[in-house]
């Protein structure tokens, strides 16, 4: 069971991107999702769409893999379509029984959904070409300004390395503790939903007693590999930047200032 | 010269209640004195509650004597200011595989001791391949440690003890939760590294087969050594042994048996390679 789970669907590949400084992936993605956000016009669009081709087609990643995750919010982006569609007022495109399709609405709708999904798909080349303990890496190092307003960063980076660490192996417990209780008579199937949920009592009670246990296991067995924070700490594999990453700070900022200057500037007529 | 010395060692769990009032104590090491010779192999057996596992802790400054003192290679583990120091000289395995790996990839998993005691990474690569290398474990690097056996999962717990390379390893029943495969592997690792490294090893178990491979035994029973010395002079003792409610190796206990019966094996005999050795001379000289 654990062995399926996948934390953050890391597609491993050689590309241009996958060996990008974590840094550098994570401020791009934090950018280009900002940026989503001021699109107003098609000449915007068009710049917006041919950033995110340019980093799918160096990423390697295949494009089916993207657009599995769009499964996920597929919902969302019927929904967010639907009511947009229907409850913008403006000009009557045609009208469905009481409900009328303007096209204000139909674009609103259709920017809403687009921004969705580059959002979902900006976000999704982050995780599939960057490894869970490289990102964490990443954080720990790119926000480590952070430790002025003393946040913790360093122990922040360890919980989350640690909790992906543990999930696979939480995962394998819940199974082995199911299965115990399962030959002990239980039944997580039948019944109504209140039974159901009190049915889950005798899972979680030994799931985070084992938990704790396995914690407090950790804990010494850091300890003994003199473990004390992240004081004096180095790594052996330091995040450094290179000609790689400086040139893509360079095109995300040329990125950024031309989505800017579109908004202000555009090119063509207003959609 | 010895590496780890207890003077007087003791110590007490207390129980207490919210109000601080102590509701139970109990004495897990009493008056332990015992000397560890640099470069040797030692056993500690006993059985559960004995204290053996509280006196493992002692040696690398996890706890810290409620009276008496631990010396690792002159240190005092008492001493608040050197707990790292300590724990780089003496590292420390523990019983369950899964519990004690930290990173998400086996090569970075090693690195995690040299990381803390902060190397520079060149440094850190060098020792990373090297422990593993020892443990035989190479192939493995890249890997993710859910992918890999018990044994190989305890293997890489002790390259990432390797890897600070510290002059003596405890290892707390690191075989208890292996199959009969991975507990071998794990033991010859160890074996290994005592006779080619030179680390001193301190391996608590239950296993009286383990414990045969080991120079010394030393029989904990009630918070205190009950019986000190060779693999062959502790198994002559059969009575003892089973005071202490510890039963022979099947090879040693047949060896006996034989020797009740008027064969003429010498003594000394701890596993199946030295009894089929003994029986050979036996058969050859008729």
């Amino acid at each position: 069971m654990g062995r399926s789970v996948t934390i953050g669907q890391y597609y491993p590949a050689d590309s241009p991107i996958h060996r990008l400084d974590p840094r550098v992936k994570l401020l791009g993605t934090l950018v280009f999702l900002v940026t989503v956000f001021f699109i107003k016009n098609i000449d915007s669009f068009v710049l917006a769409t041919a950033f995110l081709v340019l980093v799918i087609v160096l990423s390697r990643v295949p494009f089916r893999l993207m657009l599995k995750g769009m499964r996920a919010i597929l919902a969302i982006l019927v929904l967010t379509f639907v009511l947009s569609i229907f409850t913008v007022p403006g000009q009557p495109l045609a009208h469905l029984g009481a409900l009328t399709i303007t096209r204000e609405g139909l674009r609103t709708a259709l920017y809403m959904c687009m921004r969705l999904f580059y959002l979902v798909t900006g976000a999704s080349i982050m995780t599939l070409t960057t490894t869970p303990a490289k990102l964490t890496d990443g954080m720990e190092k790119g926000l480590r300004f952070l430790r002025v307003f003393h946040v913790p960063v360093h122990e922040i980076a360890m919980m989350m390395s640690i909790a992906l660490r543990f999930i696979p192996i939480l995962m394998d417990e819940l199974d082995r503790i199911m299965k115990a209780q399962k030959a002990r008579g239980a039944d997580f199937q039948s019944g109504g939903l209140i039974t159901r949920v009190k049915g889950l009592i005798p899972i979680l009670v030994p799931l985070f007693v084992s938990a704790v246990r396995k914690a407090e296991d950790l804990a010494n067995a850091m300890e003994a590999r003199c473990y004390h924070g992240g004081e004096g700490r180095t790594r052996m594999k330091p995040l450094v930047y290179g000609k790689r990453d400086a040139a893509a700070y360079l095109l995300l900022a040329i990125y950024t200032a031309a989505v800017i200057l579109l908004g202000i500037f555009p090119l063509s007529a207003k959609l | 010269m010895d590496i780890i010395r207890t003077l007087h060692l003791c110590h007490r769990f207390v129980t207490k209640d919210g109000d601080g009032k102590v509701i139970s104590s109990k004495d897990a090491l009493d008056d332990v004195n015992l000397s560890i010779e640099e470069g040797s192999f030692t056993a500690i057996i006993g059985r559960n509650g004995s204290g053996k596992s509280t006196m493992a802790r002692h040696l690398n400054a996890l706890l810290r004597p409620t009276s008496g003192t631990v010396l690792v290679d002159g240190m005092d583990t008492a001493d608040e200011s050197r707990p790292l120091a300590i724990r780089e000289k003496a590292g420390m395995v523990f019983q369950n595989p899964d519990n004690q790996i930290i990173a998400s990839v086996v090569e970075e998993d090693v690195a995690f001791g040299p990381e803390n005691i902060g190397l520079p990474p060149e440094e850190i690569w060098e020792r990373v391949a090297q422990s593993l290398e020892s443990v035989g474990l190479s192939s493995c690097r890249y890997m993710s440690p859910e992918r890999l056996s018990g044994g190989q999962k305890q293997r890489v717990a002790i390259a990432g003890i390797m890897a600070m390379r510290p002059s003596c390893m405890i290892l707390d029943e690191p075989t208890a939760m292996l199959d009969p495969a991975g507990r071998k592997s794990v033991m010859d690792a160890v074996k290994k590294l005592n006779a080619q490294e030179k680390v001193t090893i301190i391996l608590i178990t239950h296993y009286m087969e383990e414990a045969a491979m080991a120079d010394r035994i030393i029989v904990m029973d009630q918070g205190r050594p009950a019986a000190d010395g060779s693999p062959g002079e502790i198994f002559s003792d059969e009575e003892k042994l089973d005071r202490l409610h510890l039963s022979l190796p099947p090879a040693v206990r047949l060896a006996h048996e034989l020797q009740r019966r008027g064969i003429g094996l010498p003594d000394g005999i701890i596993d199946a390679d030295s009894l089929v050795q003994a029986l050979t001379g036996v058969l050859c000289r008729k």
